[in-house]
């Protein structure tokens, strides 16, 4: 499959086809993808069956929001190797952009968490413009510096609540079912993330950006607008983020700055993507997944002491050792990938 | 009226001196020029002013009777200059084909590019063969390969090249020279910078010597080999024995 990857960045969109749905391992691929969607879209309907069902619909929810969220980290580091360590301040925007309206007017998160999205695109785009003028280091510190301006600014603005926030009602439907919006919506920001991340991966744009984590220099030598390139890679990587940030702050029935407004939000984001496997399709999707399981397990088992963050560290080091490049980025390396998981 | 026109040039980097001092220099179509010069003479400096890495401090680059005034690289690649730097001209972790895409990314056409990689191909057969290989998992001449065959992608007028034998085994740069005469031969101005002054001044039709930023002399390319003065200061001893490799 990687060897067709120059004709799938988007030249010919046959290749694309034919790269999506080759005959043997692709449909049973396919087939995975359709069982996993369909079960995923039938869970919240599962009420009667389960008897965990608040909390097996939950953990769903968390885990959908997280692929969202290190799906759309990875179209910015993961193709194009810029490390962002302030994407928590999209969650943030979009969490803000929706719960004001809801706040003053009541109104609904679900209408505004679109323009949540383009709120944090539209930061994207502003902050891109300041922090990509820098490289390496120099561009992480940059990001993190983004976090905390927009923590002290929200903590000092009254109209937003301050350092207590905003209190939110909950949805007005019946307790039985008050999970299920929020799983919907969080599963529509994990499938637009991936297929997001999966157009980029396969365009011309994806194949710029990747020549930019290659060599910056040569990039530009060879005709690719860089800094365009980059500043669009920061603002796309946004808007899931920003419409995941409005449902989050909803589901939560509140939203203040250091809820989202911090750091290990943003690493968390990273450490999925680098687990699963940076600048893959697949990779944040399986690190997400990791990250939430062992958390959940940690927190079941050990209660809600710090020691799933020892887990995860341990885990990170473990996957790393013997997974350089991330479990999907490794596998691939190896030709061990399944094919249900190639999704470049 | 020449094709490309350094009109008296001043350039170096960040606070330093000036490697090029008024330089000037004209490109005919069609004509293929070997640079040549001690170390520190300015020859790649040159090359990185004319493909817009390196804003010039003074002085224009005239293409094709307009002047950049301090175009990107990638406008004057749009313009047909291209640029094979000295080394590690591709990117490893992709695979040829996708090198190769790169090299045409200005082209929005893809039954153009296609045609262009097709012509690539025919050039370098062996990176058909490989089509599907990394970049970086070749050998240094079949690299160069690549990078030409890259470069090509753009369908340059001009193309500059930066020490193209650099690194390679003596056939090996001897398949590259054969390559570039192809390329002359395909209508494409040569431009190059050559450590193997006598090789690249018996394929050039130009010889320019460059020396403490300015160009010393030039002319015929068999006529700057035969110039004693020319052999005593920059050739060296290789001149006799016909070659370093």
């Amino acid at each position: 499959m990687i060897e067709d990857r120059a004709d799938a960045g988007g030249l010919e969109p046959e290749v694309v086809e034919a790269v999506a749905a080759p005959k043997g391992p692709g449909r049973s691929r396919w087939g995975v993808v359709a069982v996993l969607l369909v079960g995923l879209l039938l869970l919240p309907l599962s009420r009667p069956f389960i008897d965990s069902y608040n909390y097996t619909v939950l953990l769903a929810t968390n885990g959908l929001m997280w692929i969202a969220l290190a799906s759309s980290w990875n179209i910015l580091g993961g193709y194009s190797g810029y490390i962002s360590l302030g994407h928590a301040v999209f969650l943030g925007v979009g969490g803000y952009v929706a719960a004001v309206p809801l706040f003053y007017y009541g109104v609904s998160p679900f209408l505004t968490a679109l323009a949540g999205g383009l709120a944090a695109v539209a930061l994207g785009l502003v902050a891109g413009l300041i922090t990509l003028r820098t490289r390496g280091p120099a561009f992480i510190i940059s990001t993190i510096a983004l976090l905390f301006m927009f923590l002290l600014i929200f903590e000092n603005i009254d109209y937003l609540g301050g350092t207590a926030g905003l209190p939110l009602p909950v949805v007005p439907i019946s307790r039985d079912w008050l999970k299920a919006p929020f799983f919907y919506a969080m599963l529509i920001a994990a499938v637009g993330s991936i297929v997001l991340s999966y157009q980029v991966a396969h365009s011309k744009f994806g194949l710029g950006l990747r020549a930019i984590a290659e060599d910056e220099t040569k990039a530009e030598v060879a005709g690719v607008p860089t800094r365009f390139y980059k500043i669009i890679a920061f603002a796309l990587s946004a808007f899931w983020v920003g419409v995941a940030g409005a449902m989050w702050g909803y589901s939560l029935a509140f939203v203040r700055p250091t809820l989202f407004f911090t750091v290990a939000i943003s690493a968390q984001m990273v450490l999925m993507a680098i687990i699963g496997g940076r600048g893959t399709v697949a990779g944040p999707v399986i690190g997400a997944v990791l990250i939430v399981a062992v958390n959940e397990f940690s927190l079941t088992q050990f209660g809600s002491s710090e020691i799933n963050i020892l887990i995860s560290g341990v885990l990170l080091v473990t996957v790393l050792l013997f997974f350089p490049l991330g479990i999907v980025g490794t596998l691939r390396e190896k030709r061990l990938l399944p094919a249900f998981l190639d999704w470049d | 009226m020449a094709l490309l026109e350094i009109r008296n040039v001043n350039a170096g980097y960040g606070k330093g001196p000036d490697i090029l001092k008024g330089l000037s220099l004209e490109v005919e179509a069609g004509t293929s020029y070997c640079i040549i010069g001690p170390n520190g003479a300015g020859k790649s400096t040159l090359l990185k002013v004319i493909s817009g890495l390196l804003p010039p401090r003074s002085g224009e680059v005239v293409f094709r009777d307009v002047p950049f005034n301090g175009a990107r690289p990638d406008q004057v690649l749009a313009s047909g200059i291209c640029f094979v730097p000295q080394d590690q001209a591709v990117f490893p972790e992709m695979s040829v084909k996708e090198n190769l895409t790169i090299g045409a990314y200005l082209e929005k056409d893809r039954s153009v590019i296609k045609e262009r990689m097709e012509r690539v191909f025919d050039l370098f057969p062996i990176l058909a063969e490989r089509a599907s290989q990394d970049g970086g998992t070749m050998s240094g001449g079949q690299q160069q390969m690549l990078a030409l065959g890259r470069a090509l992608m753009i369908d340059p007028a001009v193309m500059m090249l930066d020490e193209p034998s650099l690194g390679l085994a003596p056939q090996i740069a001897q398949q590259i020279f054969s390559t570039i005469r192809e390329l002359e031969a395909l209508g494409i101005t040569i431009v190059m910078v050559e450590q193997n002054a006598v090789r690249g001044l018996e394929l050039a039709d130009w010889g320019v010597v460059l020396d403490l930023g300015i160009v010393r002399f030039e002319g015929p390319a068999d006529t700057i080999l035969d110039d004693p003065r020319i052999r005593e200061l920059y050739l060296g001893k290789a001149v006799g024995s016909g070659g370093t490799t």
